[in-house]
């Protein structure tokens, strides 16, 4: 209990922090509005003509909205994380009576949670505004906001495991490159997942990446309790795989510290 | 002149230190060169299933990504430097920059070179020749464009990265919107109207950097030629701009540092 209270006041110091950088929000929220805006045309042309997608234009909106509010709302952690093992600030951190590892989750936890809390009203009530209806039930807002945070807090899980890579890797930012692309294509962001062979969509979901992203805003679309509570599972599943990757990487990597010396 | 001799030879020294890890120099150009292949497999996927995007075939996207992966790495490569210029900012870290007498946008940007540049780099040359997308006519435009896309990707860089000297800390903002650019520039860029078309050629340049190079090489102009030449000039005219303004506002750190 006493270790919780620890890390929930970083994430309180965290979660302030991130509200006082309004500009960072308003900027952040500019972005993302132009970023749905771009989104939507693109879909718009070379998806939905193409016949790929079963979702009217309002639909389609909502789904892109809900993709892009919690892509744009998870923080850069990998970089922090590398930046503390290149700088060699992790040596000063290890000492604290906190693990490093939670101490980073709860940080970037209390970034992700502001974001999504700004974001997510400001995508709300633009593609509202935009569409002018709710294509879904009240059930199902509250099941994407929900799902919201599970996909978030995976992809920062996972995003601190390629962070660690820095014990090994001079830049992080490839492995990033790679995941992020995995995720656009894989997640259904950058064009819909049924565009694809249906070899490659059978792959895709034995991923995380369908969860956090496409597979996620379709469900508020279709509201459905057995894929809500598959898609559950397979949030919580996925996590835990990677908090234990993470905490063996983590071990193997402090092994390397020491021996360099830090 | 002398700006010039002294921005080759900090590019000389940022390469050398970037190579210097061979191991690492090498994974990370490969993971780069992955990275790129996965995102032209799908669009590869894509235009097997619908041969055309409003017009545009593959040989076209092909020519977006040589160009859009060309510009992106030989900024990593020669002006790494604007990447970290917001952290720079935040940090009051110029200082040691700015006591020297040298220019000092172009001493940031060759401060550093980014190995995985490379990757990029060698993914537009990967896909120039086997993708066959080039004849002896089209060569020499493909490497103009690659060069003004470059310059427009380090101008928009510059220009976000210098957010910080108004807004303070939102170096992940200003990352996250060049991100943007670059995913945006490997997109048909043909399929905007309206009010997007003039967003992709101003705040989001993606159509500087890929449409005008495609329909170049698809159908050359003389307009459409010096429109490219003239834009790149714009772009690098209000990063300077944009960096210099900001720079009034900036307040100085109070932590030593030297630069060797």
């Amino acid at each position: 209990m006493f270790n919780v209270r620890k890390y929930y006041a970083i994430f309180g110091l965290s979660f302030h922090h991130s509200l006082k950088n309004y500009k960072a929000l308003i900027g952040l929220s500019v972005f993302l509005i132009t970023c749905l805006i771009i989104f939507a045309h693109l879909w718009k042309i070379a998806a939905a003509k193409t016949g790929v997608v079963n979702l009217n234009p309002e639909q389609l909106l909502w789904y892109i909205a809900f993709n892009e509010w919690v892509l744009i709302s998870i923080p850069e952690t990998q970089e922090e994380v590398e930046e503390d093992l290149r700088s060699g600030r992790l040596a000063y951190l290890l000492p604290r009576p906190v693990s490093y590892l939670g101490a980073t989750l709860a940080e970037g936890l209390g970034t992700l949670c502001v974001n999504l809390l700004v974001l997510g009203a400001v995508t709300f009530s633009f593609t509202w505004w935009q569409v002018g209806s709710l294509p879904f039930p009240p059930l199902g807002l509250i099941i994407v906001a929900v799902l919201g945070l599970l996909a978030g807090l995976l992809a920062l899980i996972f995003q601190m495991l390629i962070g660690i890579s820095a014990f090994w890797l001079q830049e992080v930012s490839p492995f990033y490159w790679i995941w992020e692309k995995l995720l656009f294509m894989f997640g259904g962001l950058m064009l819909p997942l049924t565009v694809y062979p249906q070899w490659m969509q059978t792959v895709a979901y034995f991923t995380p990446f369908p969860a956090i992203l496409g597979e996620r805003s379709a469900l508020a679309l279709d509201f459905n309790p057995f894929a809500v509570a598959g898609l559950f599972g397979s949030l919580i599943g996925w996590g835990i795989l990677g908090v234990i990757c993470l905490s063996v990487l983590y071990r193997k990597g402090l092994r390397i510290l020491n021996i360099e010396g830090g | 002149m002398k700006t010039f001799i002294f921005f080759i030879h900090l590019l000389k020294t940022g390469m050398k230190a970037s190579i210097s890890k061979r191991g690492a120099f090498l994974i990370e150009t490969a993971l780069m060169i992955a990275t790129n292949l996965i995102f032209f497999a799908t669009w590869w996927i894509f235009f097997r299933q619908f041969n055309d995007v409003a017009g545009w075939n593959f040989t076209d996207l092909m020519t977006i990504m040589v160009v859009g992966t060309g510009g992106y790495g030989l900024m990593q490569v020669c002006f790494g430097g604007v990447r970290n210029l917001s952290k720079i900012i935040i940090s009051g870290d110029l200082d040691p920059f700015m006591t020297q007498p040298k220019n000092l946008l172009l001493h940031i940007a060759g401060s550093k070179s980014h190995s995985k540049g490379w990757g990029h780099l060698m993914t537009a040359f990967i896909l120039l020749f086997f993708g066959k997308i080039a004849s002896l006519y089209t060569f020499p435009l493909i490497i103009l464009c690659i060069i003004s896309s470059c310059l427009v990707f380090t101008s928009v860089n510059v220009a976000a990265h210098c957010l910080p000297f108004w807004m303070g800390p939102v170096e992940s903002l200003s990352k996250k919107y060049c991100d943007a650019l670059f995913l945006f520039a490997l997109y048909p860029t043909n399929i905007y109207s309206g009010l997007l078309q003039v967003v992709m050629f101003t705040l989001i340049p993606a159509g500087v950097i890929s449409y005008l190079p495609v329909e170049l090489v698809r159908d050359f102009s003389w307009v459409q030629f010096f429109t490219l030449i003239l834009s790149t000039i714009v772009f690098v005219g209000v990063a300077f701009f944009i960096f210099y303004s900001g720079l009034k506002r900036y307040e100085s750190g109070n932590k030593f540092g030297m630069r060797v």
